[in-house]
């Protein structure tokens, strides 16, 4: 059923009051409750932002935290009809108004960004995984990658550091997230460019170590290539057993 | 025409990510460190070691506990009501900030309030329910 008009009206009113904290010009029958419904509004958010950025939430001070909220609420116009599904907006908020520089806190994107992707990699769709065929790992087996991850390109150390340590360290860091074919858990690794290459190289065309290794040593400027399929066999061996390497 | 843009895409797409990694090479190539990698853990556990690093504010640690637990009483209530006492200090604002900050709650999960008085249960115990499970406005 179609609202009233004025009650539309109203309730855009009282929600737009709820987001900005500007009183409205309307007919109030209890003028001093106004301020509990914005209270309260206020109070899902924070708490939702607190719960998914619980390590941005303890290193920003509260002036920049009650800042970002309130401003996330007052010109961020949701798209999103689920609470939870919120802070995927207020991170691209965060990012996009570069707070990192108005706060001078460099490796905030990073942090945020950090931490909205474990709740993106948990709540991924879940798709047809393939069948594990075996956990021999040898460097001719074709192999394919766990189809919930992502790798993560950080400036900053964040993943090992506390933030305002991490910003000290500027350079190129690799993260990456996965979630557990067997439990559903999501687990981080931090790995090497060397690492994001030959994962890349797998997971576009589902290939062997032996295939992707020539591509890799030219790439990476790596004259032994003895060496190189040595270590890297044992990392793969190691993402086999972990199951983020499918021998298929 | 709209296969060709999504080649064109899937080019761009790969010449991005061949460049960032050609200029990651550049910048990290000690043959030493391509081969490192590391294994973080579990979400739960990583946030719960960083956090840790953080620590809590010192000025918390006196603070009487009911002046820190008044806050969080309203866990059971309806959505938006776990932070009652509009008038809270700056202390009493930071001891919540240490409170909260063992993160056991991620995205969604739990009704409001739920998260905070869990956390105050046991502060180191690490993050394992996760986002969507909750119950406000979903």
């Amino acid at each position: 059923m179609l609202l009233h008009a004025e009650t539309k009206e109203i309730q855009e009113t009282l929600a737009s009051y709820c987001r900005n904290g500007r009183v409205p010009s309307i007919n109030i029958s209890r003028p001093d409750a106004l301020k509990h419904y914005r209270r309260l509004i206020r109070n899902v958010i924070t708490n939702t932002m607190e719960a998914a950025f619980p390590i941005t939430y303890q290193w920003l001070d509260l002036n920049e935290w009650d800042q970002l909220i309130d401003e996330f609420m007052d010109e961020h116009d949701s798209q999103t009809p689920s609470v939870w599904k919120l802070p995927k907006e207020f991170a691209q908020y965060v990012i996009s108004r570069n707070y990192q520089q108005l706060f001078d806190k460099p490796a905030l994107n990073d942090l945020i960004r950090f931490e909205w992707c474990e709740v993106e990699i948990h709540t991924l769709e879940d798709v047809a995984e393939p069948d594990v065929v075996s956990l021999e790992f040898t460097a001719d087996k074709k192999l394919q990658l766990n189809p919930y991850h992502q790798t993560l390109e950080l400036q900053f150390p964040i993943h090992r550091l506390v933030a305002n340590e991490a910003q000290l360290q500027k350079g190129n860091y690799f993260v990456f997230v996965y979630r557990e074919l067997d439990t559903g858990k999501v687990r981080f690794l931090d790995i090497s460019p060397l690492h994001v290459f030959l994962l890349k190289k797998i997971n576009q065309h589902n290939i062997s170590l032996a295939d992707v290794l020539p591509d890799l040593c030219n790439v990476f400027k790596l004259r032994d290539v003895d060496v190189v399929n040595k270590h890297l066999s044992v990392f793969c061996r190691d993402m086999v057993d972990k199951k983020i390497l499918i021998i298929t | 025409m709209k296969a060709r843009k999504e080649k064109q895409s899937k080019l761009l797409k790969t010449v991005v990510i061949g460049g960032m990694i050609a200029g990651a090479t550049s910048i990290s190539a000690n043959a030493n460190n391509l081969f490192a990698y590391g294994d973080l853990g579990t979400g739960a556990e990583l946030r719960s070691n960083l956090l840790d690093q953080y620590g809590t504010p010192a000025e918390t640690a006196n603070l009487p506990s009911d002046y820190i637990l008044g806050e969080a009483k309203c866990g059971e209530a309806k959505c938006g009501e776990g932070k009652c006492g509009e008038a809270k200090s700056e202390k009493a604002k930071k001891a919540k900030k240490s409170e909260s900050k063992s993160a056991e709650a991620k995205c969604g999960e739990g009704k409001c309030g739920e998260g905070k008085k869990e956390a105050k249960k046991s502060e180191s115990k690490s993050t394992e329910a996760k986002c969507g499970e909750g119950k406000c406005g979903n």
